[in-house]
């Protein structure tokens, strides 16, 4: 019994031996020798080469800019008057009573940014702005909804991440779609985060609002959080300006809706 | 199990442990979006939904309601009813979003309307984010049938706040100064009407000329200032009871008191000579307490909603600008340094803007807002004649009265991005708003 268990203890002595020499040799294998005393080499990005798959691209296209939606016209109801002066009525209280939430899909979680005060450009001012009667889109890049396919570069990639180009459509593309918060209370300070895992025909499969614990207690950020979520999701922007070809690259992606430098 | 199998765990996790970097180290695609668009959300209203002919017709009429008041805030668009793919009981078990994404509807409101044994009507809604098939709020109120009007002026609110994160302001009144008859024998009195322009009422008879209502912020009860035989006296006027009470007999005083934050205190100022200082009255006490002393003129002073600081005008500095002082009077401002003179700052409820009037250089007149370190001004209005700014309770919009050179005056709103002005029906002409409070 005494033999047993000291064959027991010298084989477990080993097997820990083996075991702690194969993680070392694995761990060689996957990271390389360390290199202790000699400087290792400086790393070369290769962000150089994306700035020659720009040429195959253009960042010129045709504006087709969106019809500026009229502002609705006011309803004119008919006001009565009373001849006679009438003792004013003291009005029921009327109480709220929450209804049960139907099942529902759970809501991603957004974060948001603070802006700054160049956001107030976005204002009008009478004062300056004699003849701008309607509320205009505020990016002067309101191209046409952009075409998937003219991110597709036609020269062979040198690497498969996106262009520049292709990045900029995307981001022009899902500007068109979001309504910014001007005018809400602290509007500057709405950023809000958003990832999204796109399907392979570039649809957002699902859209998930990060910061989520802000959604709850802060009803500004909610609002502007679904609005932003509402771009990302808005039929205008689908399916989603993506080089059809480098789908490992954008089958997640990370938005910022930030409306500080708006202008 | 046996040590040999125990190894080989561990070494299958091992190998597993050591492969997930290969796996998360795929960085995701990040894109920062610093425009957008700014033009209202598409929402469709559908009449709510009722089982017989009269709760069918209540709710089309809210529907109605709830519809327009959202438009006129100019924050949300209307979606033609004709359009409309799903109606009736139908929507109420599951719309169909793809059939409203394709109307371009970003939100739908889903609602019913239920008699009650008691003869009260319940009426419930639902909000929808289209695009993202989820509820967004949904609510339920008991009230009597005549009561349908504010029940969808309070589901409209309900609607606004979810979307844009404010508080709603549909759920309002206005009082102002309803004038009739020619110029040389005007007739100006006491009027109040919802804030869309409905249920107007003339609150006094014509015998007294009628100035400057103004509203308490917690109470439904104003303060306005009436000429009878060319004296002017200050009243206090409970409007759910109509009981009316005079503040006082105050010769020297030109503009209606305005309310402390509170609601138990007001603030004016009195004219003496040349001179014009700043007081309150404590509303239960009549007690009046001197906050400003100079020989210069100090008028139409406004609490910053908190209570803590006072913007007024003043011409102190040689001319007419806006100040800010503490409440007590103590660390006196001037925050216009603009072209020209400024007048009547009214401080927005939720503090971040002064609203203000201003000549303009071609003769007009704006009104305008400023932040309350005199940051930010800009002009949201312009006519021959506008004054007498109002904030809706939320403060994002504005209310004021435009007279364009002898067509009389209007009442107007405006939203305090400076977009969307409209003129506010009313049966005569109208001047000198104050907007409520929300209602209780």
């Amino acid at each position: 019994m005494i033999r047993a268990t000291v064959t027991d203890d010298s084989m477990k002595n080993s097997l820990a031996v083996s075991a702690a020499l194969h993680i070392l040799l694995l761990l060689f294998l996957y990271f390389g020798l360390p290199h202790l005393f000699t400087p290792l080499p400086s790393h070369h990005e290769p962000v150089p080469f994306e700035i020659v798959e720009i040429a195959d691209l253009t960042n010129t296209r045709v504006e087709k800019p969106e019809e500026p939606k009229p502002p609705a016209p006011p309803p004119t109801p008919a006001p009565k008057v009373q001849a006679a002066p009438a003792p004013p009525k003291v009005e029921e209280k009327i109480e709220a009573v929450p209804l049960p939430k139907p099942a529902e899909k759970p809501k991603p979680p957004e974060e948001t940014k603070p802006k700054q005060d160049s956001f107030s450009k976005l204002l009008k001012d009478v004062s300056k702005l004699k003849p701008q009667e309607t509320a205009k889109p505020t990016d002067e890049k309101t191209d046409a909804k952009e075409q998937p396919q003219e991110a597709k570069t036609m020269a062979p990639a040198l690497s498969n991440r996106l262009t520049i180009s292709e990045e900029d459509m995307l981001r022009r593309q899902i500007s068109q779609c979001w309504n910014m918060p001007i005018g809400a209370r602290d509007a500057q300070n709405l950023t809000v985060e958003i990832i999204i895992d796109v399907n392979q025909d570039r649809t957002v499969q699902h859209a998930e609002i990060v910061d989520q614990s802000r959604m709850v207690t802060d009803s500004f950020f909610r609002a502007a959080a679904d609005a932003a979520r509402r771009a990302l999701y808005n039929p205008k922007c689908s399916p989603l300006a993506l080089p059809p070809d480098k789908y490992e690259e954008w089958k997640r992606i990370d938005f910022t809706f930030d409306p500080r430098d708006a202008l | 199990m046996t040590t040999t199998k125990r190894f080989a765990a561990f070494f299958l996790c091992l190998l597993a442990f050591a492969a997930a970097p290969l796996s998360a180290a795929h960085a995701d695609l990040k894109i920062d979006i610093t425009r957008g668009v700014v033009e209202p959300i598409p929402v469709a209203i559908p009449a709510f939904f009722g089982a017989s002919a009269n709760e069918a017709q209540y709710g089309r009429d809210i529907a109605t309601v709830v519809s327009n008041d959202l438009v006129r805030s100019g924050l949300f668009t209307a979606i033609d009813p004709k359009s409309f793919v799903q109606e009736g009981d139908s929507l109420l078990t599951a719309p169909r979003f793809s059939d409203w994404r394709v109307l371009n509807a970003q939100a739908l409101v889903v609602g019913k309307i239920e008699a009650q044994p008691d003869g009260r009507l319940k009426v419930e809604f639902r909000l929808w984010d289209v695009f993202a098939e989820q509820q967004m709020t949904g609510l339920a109120y008991f009230t009597i049938p005549s009561n349908w009007r504010r029940v969808a002026h309070i589901v409209a609110d309900a609607i606004y706040k979810r979307i844009t994160g404010e508080e709603g302001y549909f759920d309002t009144r206005i009082v102002y100064v309803a004038e009739t008859g020619p110029g040389t024998n005007r007739m100006k009195r006491l009027a109040i009407m919802d804030q869309d322009g409905e249920n107007n009422r003339i609150l006094s008879d014509g015998r007294a000329m009628v100035l400057t209502p103004r509203f308490s912020p917690t109470a439904q009860q104003i303060t306005y200032m009436a000429y009878y035989n060319d004296k002017p006296r200050v009243y206090l006027f409970n409007i759910d009871s109509g009981r009316q009470d005079v503040l006082g007999d105050f010769a020297n005083m030109t503009f209606a008191p305005r309310f402390a934050p509170d609601g138990n205190k007001v603030i004016f100022s009195l004219s003496d000579g040349g001179n014009s200082n700043i007081y309150t009255m404590d509303l239960r006490t009549h007690h009046t307490q001197q906050i400003t002393n100079g020989s210069a003129i100090s008028t139409a002073p406004c609490y910053s909603p908190d209570g803590q600081n006072i913007t007024f005008e003043s011409d102190r500095g040689g001319s007419q600008q806006i100040y800010t002082m503490r409440a007590n009077g103590s660390d006196v401002q001037r925050i216009s340094f603009g072209h020209g003179s400024y007048g009547t700052p009214v401080w927005s409820p939720r503090g971040d803007l002064i609203a203000f009037t201003k000549p303009s250089t071609n003769g007009n007149f704006y009104i305008g807002v400023m932040r309350p370190d005199g940051s930010g001004e800009r002009m949201l209005a312009e006519g021959w004649h506008v004054e007498g700014p109002t904030w809706a309770p939320n403060g994002r919009v504005l209310m004021f009265f435009k007279d364009e050179r002898g067509s009389g005056p209007k009442l107007y709103t405006v939203d305090l991005t400076g977009y969307n002005e409209r003129e506010v029906p009313t049966p005569t002409d109208a001047s000198d708003p104050a907007w409520s409070p929300l209602l209780p």
